[in-house]
């Protein structure tokens, strides 16, 4: 199949199929909401649709559509559209049963750390750390370096342990600081990019 | 809609209750860390999967897969090419 080749309509809907699911799971876990996610995937899918003609057959699917509902998403956030909007229903859902002397983590206590989270910091550990995907792979979905990628992932990680584990909820997050970057946060990411 | 999600949660509920193996292993490092962090590590990494995973697993909702189904249709007269402007 050569470089650029477009896929046949069919073809590309098939691999828009194949890809539901993992839309669903990412925009679920962003968006802390599975009604405002599945939102966001029929706005993915209207557009991916009507994009279809920049998808280079044979590349990733799923990172070409990622890309878009997290645009998507964030543009909608920064409308406020949908802010600190996680769901309740799903509040004692155990996701780990760890260790005897650990508490099982409930999926409501991680979706509400995830929302502690800058919006950058939450989606590097959902495509890292719950989607599986490479370092690599998450800087080009997220538009950014590996080394940010990396410094965002591990910045993340022991934010969510910090809350997870010791049940330390930062106050600065409570409400201002949880839709964009600070600039101090960028600075860091910087650095560590440069480090790392 | 929110009925078929609470009968869905239900079935969750049994799977995510025993977490599998491979996924502990993966966020297993051995880099000298204490116990009690690597636990802890687990637990976050764990149920970071088995968050993605439980909605993988759900089915479809009827009316994404509608939408699936109909976008061709909504340019079906103007043929897949009209739009291209590259």
């Amino acid at each position: 199949m050569s470089e650029g080749a477009p896929l046949s309509d069919l073809d590309f809907k098939k691999e828009l199929a194949e890809t539901l699911p993992h839309l669903r799971a990412f925009g679920r876990s962003l968006s802390g909401n599975p009604d405002t996610a599945d939102d966001l995937v029929q706005d993915t899918l209207l557009k991916a649709w009507a994009a279809r003609d920049r998808f280079v057959a044979g590349s990733s699917m799923r990172a070409w559509t990622f890309v878009i509902l997290r645009n998507t998403y964030f543009s909608q956030m920064r409308q406020n559209k949908f802010k600190g909007n996680y769901d309740e229903l799903v509040a004692e859902r155990i996701l780990s049963t760890p260790a005897p002397q650990q508490d099982p983590l409930h999926l409501a206590d991680l979706q509400r750390a995830l929302m502690e989270l800058s919006d950058d910091q939450r989606e590097a550990i959902i495509l890292v750390g719950a989607g599986g995907h490479s370092y690599q792979d998450a800087a080009d979905i997220a538009g950014t370096t590996l080394g940010t990628m990396k410094s965002r992932v591990s910045r993340a990680r022991a934010t969510l342990h910090g809350i997870l584990d010791d049940g330390r909820f930062t106050e600065a997050s409570e409400g201002s600081n949880n839709s964009t970057d600070s600039a101090l946060e960028k600075i860091l990411e910087a650095v560590d990019a440069a480090t790392l | 809609m929110p009925n078929q999600e609470e009968t869905k949660d239900d079935d969750q509920d049994q799977k995510s209750a025993s977490p599998d193996q491979n996924a502990t292993k993966a966020f297993a490092g051995d880099d000298g860390m204490t116990f009690e962090t690597q636990q802890a590590q687990d637990r976050l990494g764990l149920g970071l999967k088995n968050m993605y995973q439980n909605v993988l697993d759900e089915p479809l909702p009827d009316n994404m897969m509608a939408l699936l189904d109909q976008l061709g249709e909504l340019d079906g007269e103007t043929g897949s090419d009209s739009n291209s402007d590259e």
